[in-house]
């Protein structure tokens, strides 16, 4: 079956791999090519972009916007992922594990329409919550002056986040405690331990594996997420301007595709380390 | 712990009653104010009652006499099923290959897989964008398909290979032996049991599609190709001078349709799917 099985698994394989070949990975390496020229999307550089090296890459390091824009970033998948939904990830996993099956899957449901409705749908009923003139929260709180995603967006952003991505940390969370021994907890409590104690000594030895892999899952997609321009579009003044939404409005807003691919290049090396990082700790784990 | 004494049940009890009521609101509060909206009639829009005071279709009625977004509506179903079948029939084929076939660089394909399902979709854009243009398939329905399908692909053969790693192979031998043709075998036997898996990844990779927001706007310029989330954006009512709230809050409604339904009727697949691969990994 080895001789067979090599060229069956060609064609099997083959579709899949051209089309991730000339979709995915073939723009991914223009976009580091791109980054090494001053190509833009009209004028002069657009007909004939020259290389610059790596002019780009020094100026996007010394660009304002751009080191204000890592540190949201950094704001925003510390607070909303590692820390956010994290904890709300599991609280509500940890509360609803001995809940009525029904109960758990209502919460359940409702937690993951969150996260799944699209993008669109959910800026737009957040700015129906959060705007200044009859926003929910506003007319809740008795304070129609308020404008939140104008006054305080980066809270804002990282309370919606929280919001939305609960529902992954939450299942994973789930499906991670079904695993620890129910003996282990009885004899927690047996032994006097309370919640967190218990939580701390003997759920969280078995579940570390999970929590790994979810907050390098969480964290890349949050730091990836788009959904910010929706709600913010990074303003005001730059202020929740997070990578994505910057590069972004560098490329199609303001047409430096070259400067822009140099940003984007930054985020993919950073989304790479950090993925190569988790791979060895889990296999050192295995 | 559960029900140990009847005094702690009762006061459990409305803890946990509590709880679900914050849960409840948390999830469900902005998903029915937009209902709420949409129900509304023009001039009561803004009056922040929570209960619409007269209810009223003219909202629905007037975004479907719009080709704006009937047009949208008719490509993000026709974009985000074409994607779909595609995807998953390619995603079977190399998952299946990953499950049965020995061949080498085969636990690499996974690892790049999980790697590339979680790729900064932005940083492709303005590539895509060039490319694209320069095929003319840019503002077309393939021209959105190619990359969904491209960028749900690595999320499929990896959930895929997570489902059929499950099942029982040598199941199908045992068909052979009793006398099933290899046909048979894999339609009786292996079919059965790998179709839900395959489902459940449709699901996924269907929402995927129907969700997005960042290629599509930065894909398509017209009508032509505009699928629903950014028509939404577009949205300017049925008539210049007329504010759009009520229209958006109705497409709003319309496009999560699907999704609430997937959610109801699916949300045990749903679960599996997206914590198999990551839970086991």
């Amino acid at each position: 079956m080895a001789g067979l099985g090599v060229a069956r698994a060609v064609g099997f394989v083959a579709p899949a791999l051209l089309l991730v070949g000339v979709f995915l990975v073939f723009p991914a390496l223009w976009t580091l090519y791109i980054g090494v020229t001053d190509y833009q999307l009209t004028g002069p550089a657009a007909a004939a972009p020259s290389a610059v090296g790596l002019d780009n890459f020094a100026a996007v390091l010394d660009d304002a916007l751009f080191t204000n824009s890592l540190w949201l970033t950094a704001l925003f998948v510390l607070g909303s992922a590692v820390v956010g939904q994290n904890a709300l990830g599991f609280a509500l996993a940890w509360l609803l594990r001995r809940v009525r099956p029904w109960l758990r899957r209502t919460t359940e449901g409702l937690v993951l329409l969150a996260w799944i409705l699209p993008g669109p749908v959910v800026a737009y009923l957040w700015f129906a919550v959060l705007s200044r003139d009859g926003g929910t929260l506003g007319l809740l709180l008795d304070d129609p002056t308020t404008a939140w995603l104008v006054q305080y967006p980066m809270v804002s952003l990282v309370v919606f986040n929280v919001w939305r991505g609960t529902a992954f940390s939450m299942l994973l969370y789930t499906s991670a405690l079904a695993a620890v021994p129910p003996s282990q907890l009885e004899t927690a409590r047996l032994v006097g331990a309370n919640g967190w104690q218990a939580v701390r000594d003997v759920v969280f030895p078995h579940i570390r594996g999970h929590v790994l892999t979810n907050t390098l899952l969480i964290s890349l997609w949050t730091a990836n997420d788009f959904t910010p321009f929706l709600l913010t579009a990074g303003g005001p003044n730059h202020e929740s301007e997070v990578l994505p939404v910057l590069i972004y409005r560098q490329a199609l807003e303001g047409g430096r595709l070259g400067y822009a691919s140099a940003m984007s290049s930054l985020l993919l090396v950073g989304n790479l380390v950090v993925a190569l990082v988790y791979l060895r700790l889990l296999r050192r784990r295995a | 712990m559960a029900g140990i004494g009847g005094a702690e049940t009762t006061a459990k009890k409305t803890r946990w009653g509590i709880l679900n009521a914050v849960v409840v609101i948390y999830a469900l509060f902005p998903v029915l104010w937009i209902v709420s909206l949409s129900f509304k009639s023009k001039d009561t829009l803004a009056d922040g009652n929570f209960i619409p005071r007269s209810w009223t279709f003219d909202n629905y009625s007037e975004i479907f006499k719009t080709t704006e977004f009937v047009r949208a509506l008719a490509n993000s179903i026709g974009i985000a099923l074409i994607a779909t079948a595609v995807a998953v029939v390619f995603g079977t084929m190399a998952a299946y290959a990953i499950a049965r076939l020995d061949f080498p660089g085969k636990s690499l394909l996974v690892g790049v897989s999980l790697l590339i399902a979680m790729f900064p979709q932005v940083s492709l854009v303005s590539p895509l964008f060039e490319i694209e243009r320069s095929l003319g398939l840019f503002d077309t329905w393939p021209g959105l398909i190619l990359p969904y399908i491209t960028f749900a692909l690595p999320l499929a053969i990896y959930t895929l290979s997570a489902f059929f790693r499950e099942i029982p192979w040598e199941l199908e031998k045992a068909a052979k032996m009793d006398g099933a043709t290899p046909g048979q075998a894999f339609r009786r036997v292996i079919a059965p049991l790998a179709a839900p898996g395959v489902f459940t990844t449709a699901i996924l990779v269907f929402i995927f599609c129907w969700n997005d927001f960042l290629f599509a706007i930065s894909l398509t310029s017209t009508e032509r190709s505009r699928t629903v989330p950014v028509a939404l954006s577009f949205f300017t009512g049925s008539s210049q001078f007329e504010d759009p709230t009520g229209s958006i809050a109705a497409a709003a409604v319309v496009i999560t349709i699907p999704i609430i339904l997937f959610v109801l009727f699916f949300q045990r697949r749903i679960v599996a799917g997206l914590t198999s691969g990551a839970v086991k990994g």
